[in-house]
């Protein structure tokens, strides 16, 4: 059936045969009931952009929303469009403030009123949260081995993380390479999507050395990589890597470099 | 399903016949007929669905002695009948409100109760804090654009995620059903209705 016929029912606009035809085929066959839902759902929508003609604004409101129900699904898409929403203006407005000299973002955020920064500062929140939760996700969360997976590739390409120049960046010491055992700081609150981090390797280090890289937040561990080539540059050889940020909520770290029989190397780091 | 007890078991083993032969196999035709009934009253916008449903079977029960069965009407359209009853019954009972909409936002303050878009937001940012990684991403990403563009997104995010669209449609429209009584609860916990 088109979309329009739905659109029709929905709006009491379709006659009594046809409206019972498409009740029928619901109670008979679930496949759809989700068609219709998701038609009914691209009406709601329709009607929060605006995009409905006058005269099915009139009967959406008089023939769609008759009951409670009905009302609280419009009410849960827009909300769920407005929270949508201040998420993706963070993201754009995050994304511009990677040049730190500019400061933009700030700018742009003390500019706005009380009320949406508030909105924006619980959504950081949010995102804060959601990042807790992903990390305290047991390691053999099936999405976390694919995103392991999926930067372990890029990883293991040290050019490919350095195309990107507009990106956060973390350059740690071991504990073991330098006299100070004290954490590198960064600050959580303008990470850029992914960082990138300059691990410095000791100096006997060849290109053929692979590293297995892991991360722990406190104790439990957050993040794997493994066989990870270092970059041997004239200033000494260093592993880089990219690494997404939501697997950096405020926290200590400690990253953890294995390779064959070596020696442990740790890195201590804070995200502030 | 509530049975209702005034029901006979007569009138009970009297449908299961009329589904079918097998008991078994007529059982399952009950239950089935029973979900197609909750999707019928979900559709009609009802509050509780299944209450409705198990009052439409209810009254086919208690009503099988007076139905001609023989008429060939399938059993779906028999129970339909039955439960577009119940359904313009419901309907006289609720209560219509009149909405006033200026704009998105008037949509969330709609009811008696004024309520505060800040704190129904906070309430959808805890509850969809509370979902898993996957759902909370999807849902977000899912109604991040707006107008046209929405359109195109969402293909994108089906294909990204491995999903027929209908599929997707089907996700979203789960998790955004579970977080709806979430944020009520939070509302209701800061002593404001969401209605």
């Amino acid at each position: 059936m088109p979309e329009s016929t739905y659109k029709n029912y929905f709006l009491g606009s379709l006659a009594e045969e046809p409206s019972a035809e498409i009740e029928l085929r619901v109670v008979e066959n679930a496949d759809f009931a989700a068609e219709i839902a998701s038609a009914e759902e691209n009406l709601i929508e329709d009607f929060l952009d605006g995009r409905l003609s006058a005269e099915d604004v009139h009967l959406f409101r008089n023939n769609y929303l008759v009951t409670e129900e009905r009302i609280k699904n419009v009410e849960m898409t827009a909300l769920m469009r407005r929270l949508a929403g201040e998420n993706a203006n963070n993201s754009v407005k995050i994304d511009d403030s990677n040049s730190r000299e500019d400061a933009g973002f700030f700018r742009w955020f003390g500019s706005l009123g009380m009320g949406v920064r508030l909105a924006a500062a619980s959504f950081a929140l949010v995102v804060v949260m959601t990042s807790v939760w992903f990390i305290l996700r047991p390691p053999q969360d099936n999405e976390l081995l694919a995103l392991q997976h999926r930067y372990e590739q890029i990883n293991q390409n040290p050019s490919s993380v350095d195309l990107d120049k507009k990106l956060s960046e973390l350059t740690l010491a071991s504990a073991n390479l330098r006299s100070s055992g004290s954490a590198t700081e960064l600050s959580g609150t303008d990470l850029t999507e992914n960082i990138r981090f300059r691990i410095a390797l000791p100096p006997q280090t060849d290109n053929s050395t692979t590293y297995n890289v892991t991360i722990f937040r406190d104790s439990t561990e957050v993040f794997r990589q493994n066989n990870i080539r270092p970059l041997v540059n004239p200033s000494g050889p260093e592993l880089r890597l990219l690494l997404p940020r939501e697997i950096f909520p405020f926290g200590n770290y400690r990253l953890n470099l294995k390779s064959g029989n070596a020696p442990d190397l740790n890195y201590l780091f804070v995200i502030k | 399903m509530k049975i209702n007890h005034e029901v006979a078991k007569e009138n009970f083993d009297k449908l299961l016949d009329w589904l079918s032969r097998d008991r078994d196999e007529a059982g399952a035709r009950f239950e089935q007929i029973r979900g197609g009934l909750i999707r019928y009253f979900r559709l009609k916008g009802c509050h509780e669905p299944e209450l409705l449903a198990d009052e439409s079977m209810n009254r086919v029960i208690k009503r099988i002695n007076n139905l001609d069965l023989m008429t060939g009407a399938s059993h779906t359209s028999v129970f339909y009948g039955f439960a577009n009853k119940v359904f313009l019954e419901y309907v006289r009972t609720e209560k219509r409100r009149t909405i006033q909409l200026n704009d998105v936002f008037d949509l969330v303050f709609v009811g008696s109760a004024k309520l505060s878009a800040d704190m129904a937001i906070d309430c959808l940012r805890q509850c969809v804090n509370d979902l898993n990684f996957l759902d909370g991403k999807l849902i977000i990403e899912y109604y991040s654009e707006d107008k046209q563009a929405k359109v195109e997104a969402r293909r994108e995010i089906a294909v990204q995620n491995e999903m027929a669209m209908g599929t997707l449609h089907t996700r979203v429209h789960r998790i955004k059903g579970a977080l709806r009584p979430c944020v009520e609860k939070c509302m209701r916990e800061k002593n404001t209705k969401i209605v």
